[in-house]
């Protein structure tokens, strides 16, 4: 019997999915288990496997739409069986019953929103044109504010204001759009305060090189915090409401580039994982990042923030933290820098600077004083 | 800085020429004993006998005489009391003066000013108030001048009378007696240069003659809502100020003209045909003319103040173009 | 006609000769219009020369004309310069107004040919300018304006008239009365005989002469010059005449009454001054056809120099529409 496909609510927050990428085609068999489409929401993208075997009759949402979860997105069934009854079923599902198998649903192109209908023309002053045409902005998608709806240049500059940020017609959604909202609401709501010492790196390094397994500087970061963070679970905390709540894990995020934007997946309880196990799932989720094939499970949890940019070069900086944590580690990198040692002494060693932004809010200068002093102490002092 | 009229620049520009160069006269009706019938002429038959000749009403041969004596190497300036008379005179003024340059494949120059009042706003009816500036704009080999302050009407005149071309200078009646700021220092202004009334971003409005302060009234209300409006004279009708109406549209990519002469083949039409051709990509909204309607100017006082465009009219096609 | 003694016999056969070129630059003009070298609105003035040559007779370079749309002769007789004048005609641009102009607007300021005009009556009101000119800038110089009857009815005629009359103007009105204004007899046109009467009104002495008879012509011309000169104002003098070949190159006459043009050639004004100078032995045949074809000379040479002049340029299409510093 023919079912339908619904969009699966992949993690607690997420409430639309942009189908990104459909796997199989129209008519094409499908094996339970098989990759059907990929989705993209505002944490990740994943990929949905068939829940049942079959053939691939139609596809009722497109590839770049972004609807509700749960709403039909395709019908499986036998080759021959009849759907239409199904094709009626959803909301945003028109049926036509003269349409032949496999063709498109004019249906459904027709609602798309921010399609121009063909058949009215767009007016729009010479001096607008102008400007659209040198800023390649398609007039269709702008409201003329001009006698009789006709688009006047300042509708343009206004048009053009607002889509700034996404010049090469990348529109602000997914990762993209969480990560804006999130920070620009951190960087508002949180206080930041920020801690910045060097650490010397030499006994990390050392360890490093005698380990016979890889591992990076990001890891003994990882491992350091962690174990901090235990020490101290004043600063593992959220702030919710007139609460805060301490929590029981120590989740360590990693901020990574993954290539179209920045992508925290968590290394979860990892005060409690060795350095050979926190360097192992480091390397499985960053590589889960840049493939795009994180699942909700592995971004989500997250009671602290190590960023890395130590790999760039840069020697310090500055970082907002990832709500609803309530602190953040800014790593820089590992110089050989001269140091004037307890005994005078002026020695060249390998030095890290990092800088601790945490949420004044919530976690006191000293408290945080303390904390990064145990980082560093960890650190200086490894011993595993 | 003093402030005299229109008339009284008109007179000055006149005398000073006419001392610095003895072979200037002037010819029309009125002008001599009576000084002129808007003392334009004043005391200059006094100051300067045998240069300024009281004519008959002979407008056709005032113009032939003024030309057939430029044509000679006499600079004249004739007058015609009102523009509607110049009919009379257009067989000269046109096929002879405007043409004869050409005609005669450059052997002659012809430093002639025909100086007429011109306009409605004395309840002086069909015959006495028309508008007739792109009537004579229209001709190659013509230049026609409307200024719209005293000063501009003296520097104005005094660069037509040297000028080697025959050159229509309409004076717009309503104005005659209007004060203005006008240095004692001599000065000319040159034609076909207009004037930046008054500088804005929002809209261009181009006027001539009487339009020019109702458009700067209309400016200046319209300022204190915010909207900032460029006024531009271009004070020479032919040959036109393109280039500096063009740069205005260039900036506002709005255009407005305004005159007082009707609206059909008006010069409104002519300076929008320009920006199109020359700033079409700039426009930001459709031009609009603010004109005359086409009727004859009638006697009732109420009537004609309804002939040709008020404060009002501007203001609405300005709000309306900025929508 | 005691004219005839005061005048030399160069002087005589110089108007002799001027006639010859007159009429040898028109009968030169039909062929050429014949062959689509000259084209346009062409007025010959073939059987009026004598008004041209006697009038302008007395004129000094620095005295003018204003002539009309029939003004060939005139601007001859004025000293207008042949070649440009024959390049003019055949549009070319070594031509008096570079091939802009043509045959009613002949101009050659350098000898005071203020330009033939081709609207009827303008001119009036141009040499009342040029009068009143000489008169502003204390010249002793004089404007003679040449038009026809057909002028006479018209406003300007009038206005300048009265005009030149009221401020004395030096100027003498020449009036062409060839019988005809277009194809509209000067009978059907005008209520009076004599336009000269005319003059009367507006406070000026007027007359009607032969205009074929040049002892007449330049005798009454000279009189009216003189007293232009002195400042005593202006005279309107009619010279009745005829034109040979119609109104325009081409006009049919049908307007015309069989015999009217036979009559007249018998008063051909050339062969009237031939007669005389022959009969009182002035010339001998032998000088007489050396003038005749010495001036068949002069116009050849200048057709010769109007053939070998180039065409204006495109670019020429817009010089000269203003004069520009």
């Amino acid at each position: 019997m023919a079912t339908l496909v619904l969009l699966p609510k992949l993690g607690v927050t997420m409430e639309e999915g942009k189908i990104v990428n459909w796997c199989k085609q129209e008519g094409e068999e499908v094996n339970e288990g098989d990759i059907l489409f990929e989705i993209e929401t505002d944490k990740v993208t994943m990929e949905v496997e068939a829940r049942e075997a079959g053939i691939l009759r139609k596809i009722l949402i497109a590839e770049g739409e972004t609807v509700p979860v749960t709403t039909p997105v395709a019908i499986i069934g036998s080759a021959d069986e009849d759907i239409s009854e199904l094709l009626g079923s959803g909301d945003n599902v028109q049926t036509n019953a003269g349409q032949a198998r496999g063709a498109a649903m004019p249906g459904i192109e027709e609602e798309r929103p921010g399609a121009a209908p063909k058949d009215k023309p767009i007016l729009a002053t010479p001096r607008a044109k102008k400007l659209a045409r040198e800023k390649g902005v398609d007039l269709s998608k702008i409201e003329g504010s001009g006698e009789n709806g006709r688009i006047i240049e300042e509708d343009v500059i206004k048009y053009l204001e607002s889509t700034s940020a996404q010049k090469d017609s990348i529109p602000l959604e997914g990762i993209r759009k969480i990560i804006a909202e999130r920070l620009s609401r951190s960087a508002q709501e949180r206080p930041h305060v920020y801690f910045t010492r060097e650490i010397d790196m030499a006994t990390c390094l050392k360890l490093k090189d005698e380990l016979n397994y890889k591992v990076t500087l990001t890891d003994f970061f990882v491992y350091a915090v962690s174990r901090a963070l235990r020490e101290y679970p004043a600063i593992n905390v959220t702030l919710a409401g007139d609460e805060i709540l301490r929590h029981a894990e120590v989740n360590v995020g990693i901020a990574v580039d993954a290539g179209k934007g920045l992508i925290v997946p968590v290394i979860k309880n990892a005060d409690k994982k060795s350095l050979q196990e926190i360097a192992a799932e480091r390397t499985n989720l960053v590589q889960l990042a840049r493939e795009g094939k994180l699942i909700a499970d592995q971004v989500e949890g997250g009671t602290f923030t190590v960023s890395n940019l130590g790999m760039y070069g840069v020697d310090e900086f500055t970082a907002i933290i990832n709500p609803p944590e309530s602190a953040i580690l800014a790593v820089g990198a590992t110089k050989k820098r001269l140091v004037v040692s307890e005994e005078g002494d002026i020695r060249i060693r390998p030095v890290a600077k990092v800088t601790l932004a945490v949420d004044h809010r919530v976690i006191d200068g000293a408290l945080a004083a303390r904390f990064l002093q145990a980082v560093t102490g960890l650190l200086e002092n490894i011993s595993l | 800085m003093r402030q005299i009229t229109m008339a009284e620049a008109i007179n000055e520009a006149l005398r000073e020429e006419m001392r610095k160069d003895p072979n200037i006269f002037i010819l029309g009706e009125e002008i001599g004993l009576r000084g002129g019938a808007f003392t334009c002429t004043k005391g200059l038959m006094e100051e300067f006998p045998g240069r300024v000749l009281d004519t008959p009403i002979s407008e056709s041969a005032i113009a032939g005489a003024a030309y057939g004596a430029a044509l000679t190497g006499t600079k004249a300036v004739a007058e015609f009391m009102f523009s509607d008379f110049s009919f009379i005179a257009m067989d000269q003024i046109i096929n002879s003066a405007a043409k004869s340059r050409y005609m005669f494949g450059g052997q002659a120059t012809i430093p002639v000013v025909f100086r007429m009042s011109s306009g409605s706003g004395r309840q002086q009816a069909a015959q006495h108030s028309q508008s007739l500036e792109v009537l004579y704009a229209h001709i190659p080999g013509l230049k026609v001048i409307m200024p719209s302050t005293p000063y501009d009407a003296k520097g104005l005149l005094k660069a037509a009378i040297n000028d080697y071309n025959p050159v229509v200078f309409l004076e717009p009646r309503v104005l005659y007696f209007k004060k203005g700021e006008v240095p004692e220092q001599e000065y000319t202004i040159p034609i076909g240069k207009g004037d930046i009334k008054r500088s804005g971003e929002d809209v261009t409005v181009v006027a001539t003659g009487v339009m020019v302060e109702r458009s700067l009234a209309v400016a200046e209300k319209l300022a204190r809502e915010g909207i900032s409006v460029e006024v531009i004279d271009p004070r020479t009708i032919r040959p036109l100020d393109t280039e500096l109406i063009v740069a205005s549209v260039k900036k506002t990519g709005r255009l407005i003209v305004v005159h007082e002469a009707p609206r059909t083949y008006g010069m409104a039409g002519e300076i929008i045909a320009l920006v199109m051709e020359q700033a079409f990509d700039y426009l930001n909204a459709p031009p609009q003319r603010v004109a005359g309607h086409d009727v004859p100017i009638p006697y009732n006082r109420n009537l004609e103040r309804l002939a040709i465009p008020l404060e009002e009219d501007i203001e609405a096609v300005v709000r309306k173009s900025l929508k | 006609m005691d004219v005839t003694t005061s005048l030399s016999k160069e002087q005589l056969t110089k108007m002799y000769y001027d006639m010859w070129i007159i009429r040898n630059f028109e009968e030169n003009l039909l062929d050429l219009y014949q062959k689509n070298l000259a084209y346009g609105g062409m007025h010959v003035s073939v059987g009026e020369e004598a008004i041209a040559v006697g009038a302008c007779a007395n004129l000094k370079r620095e005295d003018t004309i204003v002539t009309s749309h029939r003004g060939h002769g005139h601007c001859i007789a004025k000293g207008a310069d042949l070649k440009g004048m024959m390049a003019e005609l055949l549009a070319r641009k070594n031509g008096l107004c570079k091939g802009k102009g043509g045959s009613q607007h002949i101009v050659d300021m350098s000898v005071g040919v203020l330009g033939a005009q081709g609207i009827v009556g303008a001119g009036c009101g141009i040499a009342v300018g040029s009068a009143l000119s000489f008169k502003i800038r204390g010249q002793k110089n004089v404007c003679v304006n040449f038009f026809g009857d057909g002028a006479a009815n018209t406003g300007s005629f009038h206005e300048s008239l009265n005009m030149a009359a009221l401020y004395s103007l030096p100027v003498v009105f020449i009036c062409e009365n060839n019988g005809y204004a277009v194809s509209t007899s000067f009978a059907r046109s005008t209520k009076i005989d004599k336009i000269s009467v005319r003059a009367g009104s507006y406070g000026m002495p007027g007359v009607t002469i032969d205009g074929n008879n040049i002892f007449e012509v330049y005798k009454t011309v000279g009189e009216a010059v003189e007293r232009a000169r002195q400042g005593d104002g202006p005279t309107l003098i009619e010279a009745v005449t005829y034109r040979w070949y119609g109104h325009y190159v081409g006009d049919p006459c049908t307007y015309r009454p069989p015999g009217e043009l036979e009559r007249w050639k018998e008063k051909d004004p050339i062969l009237f001054l031939e007669k005389y100078l022959l009969a009182n032995k002035l010339c001998c045949q032998e000088e007489i056809d050396g003038l005749k074809a010495a001036a068949g000379k002069a116009i050849a040479e200048a057709l010769d120099y109007a053939l070998a002049s180039p065409e204006p340029e495109p670019a020429d299409l817009f010089t000269d529409v203003y004069f520009e510093k």
